[in-house]
């Protein structure tokens, strides 16, 4: 299992990796109580920035996708536990932005239903 | 053939392993670290890189040659081979120099990667996980028990101690007897288990870059490779604990008439042990070069350098200087195996560690 970030990528380096974890999460691939590695070795691993790595497990904690304990490190989180549903909106926001984006794109009905359903089966496949 | 034939066959033969080692330093990763520095195939195998190879490969050959002379001589004019040693140490680092030189001239053919992703394996890699309870055990028994059997006999043990033996195991010199002379040899042995443990330790956290295509299975060529490195220590650090442990008691068997029965099993038991740590090293480094090999064959690529990186590498890819990089180990871009990364803040302390072994060595030859 691992995780990539692109230098190329005009997304910032902690959103990628905040980003490449959730999808893992979500597919089940790092499933509940799973070790995450130190902030150290999967910085000097992607080059990047200690706070770089840090900041990303930050946001995913604030989330309640991870548990950090210093000394511990970081796990991964129960899936419900102490979280509450964000709001209806919340939750259309970031599906809306995403097929702004293909319809823009050019992509037609049918195209953008079928590409929807590929991804979201890829990522039940490993999700309980 | 007579010792000293030995031991100058010996220091010649090191000094020619040292030269060809160098011939081949910078090639060994084709066109992708040319003397260190990534140049197109056009530099590679065209009149410039020939050109700049084979002059190196000459200036290197000749200065061996002369360094060679110097000491074989001086060697023999006083009938003492390990006057050749200076001249070991000697064509080291000329090969250094004369490297590193040619290593600058190529710089302005350096071409830069092109590659921006990159991965990282999500698998923790602890101490632990490298760690066989039996091994440590052995080891912690090899150490203690040495010392437990010289403090026992310490009382028993002459006023002149032997401090050094020949081939055959006949002690050919003497100190007072004091805590140097005696023990000497395992403080030195606890200190290389020192040395190899924290070395074990820092290898566990070793950067691991991943190239975006085939990250799985580079990862698992990428892990057998740093398992076979791990594998090279633990071999080592065993077999030192034992030697070491054989070495103090030829202090007790060849002063003590009661043991000196086991003089001549002790001493090949000694020349056995060596043997043994010599041949399993070669082995394990035989496996890593076999690993990235593999590696090489099926992915056209056994190295990621990352551009951000690639001109951290000083002396022609030999030192890595980078105070960006949050890691302290990382994989050698020319040669095999790991270094560290000079920048690091933990850096000068491994340093130090390693300056430690020849201060040790230093001190007992003055204290003796």
């Amino acid at each position: 299992m691992h995780i990539t970030v692109d230098e190329a990528d005009g997304r910032p380096i902690y959103r990628q990796i905040a980003d490449e974890l959730k999808a893992l999460i979500a597919r089940g691939e790092l499933a509940e109580g799973a070790q995450l590695p130190p902030v150290r070795q999967l910085a000097g691993d992607l080059g990047v920035n200690l706070n770089t790595v840090a900041i990303a497990y930050r946001e995913l904690q604030a989330e309640g996708l991870l548990n950090v304990r210093h000394g511990a490190g970081a796990t991964v989180a129960a899936r419900d536990a102490g979280r509450e549903r964000p709001s209806e909106e919340e939750l259309r926001k970031p599906v809306r932005a995403a097929l702004t984006g293909l319809v823009l794109a050019g992509l037609q009905r049918t195209e953008i239903m079928a590409l929807v359903g590929d991804e979201l089966r890829a990522l039940l496949k490993g999700a309980k | 053939m007579t010792q000293t034939q030995v031991v100058t066959l010996v220091m010649l033969a090191s000094n020619a392993v040292t030269l060809g080692v160098f011939l081949w330093l910078p090639v060994m990763r084709g066109e992708r670290a040319f003397f260190g520095a990534r140049v197109d195939r056009e530099t590679y195998l065209g009149g410039e890189g020939r050109r700049t190879l084979r002059h190196y490969r000459l200036t290197l050959t000749a200065v061996f040659v002369i360094i060679t002379a110097l000491g074989y001589f001086l060697a023999a004019r006083h009938d003492e081979p390990l006057l050749l040693a200076p001249s070991a140490i000697g064509t080291a680092f000329a090969g250094l120099f004369v490297y590193a030189a040619y290593a600058r001239s190529l710089r302005p053919f350096a071409v830069q990667t092109t590659a921006t992703r990159f991965a990282s394996p999500l698998r923790t890699r602890r101490l632990a996980d490298y760690t066989h309870a039996w091994l440590e055990a052995l080891i912690i028994l090899a150490s203690a028990g040495t010392f437990a059997a010289l403090l026992y006999f310490y009382p028993r043990l002459p006023e002149q101690v032997p401090v050094h033996w020949d081939a055959a195991g006949r002690p050919d010199d003497w100190a007072a007897k004091g805590f140097a002379s005696v023990f000497f040899v395992p403080a030195l042995g606890l200190y290389l288990q020192l040395f190899f443990l924290v070395l074990k330790y820092d290898l566990t956290g070793a950067k691991m870059t991943l190239p975006d295509a085939h990250a799985e299975e580079y990862l698992r060529g990428k892990e057998q490779f740093l398992l076979a490195n791990i594998r090279v220590l633990d071999w080592a650090r065993v077999w030192i604990a034992v030697l070491f442990a054989l070495i103090a008691l030829m202090a007790i068997t060849t002063s003590l008439p009661e043991f000196s029965r086991y003089d001549l099993w002790l001493n090949v038991a000694t020349g056995a042990t060596a043997g043994l740590m010599l041949a399993g090293i070669f082995y394990f480094i035989y496996r890593m070069m076999r690993v990235n090999a593999d590696l090489g064959a099926r992915f056209g690529e056994d190295y990621v350098l990352r551009a951000s990186d690639e001109q951290h590498w000083r002396h022609g890819g030999l030192t890595y200087h980078n105070p960006e990089d949050p890691a302290l180990v990382v994989e050698k871009l020319v040669g095999l195996g790991y270094t560290i990364n000079t920048a690091h803040p933990a850096a000068p302390k491994r340093l130090l560690l390693l300056a430690g072994i020849p201060a040790f060595v230093i001190w007992a030859i003055i204290a003796l």
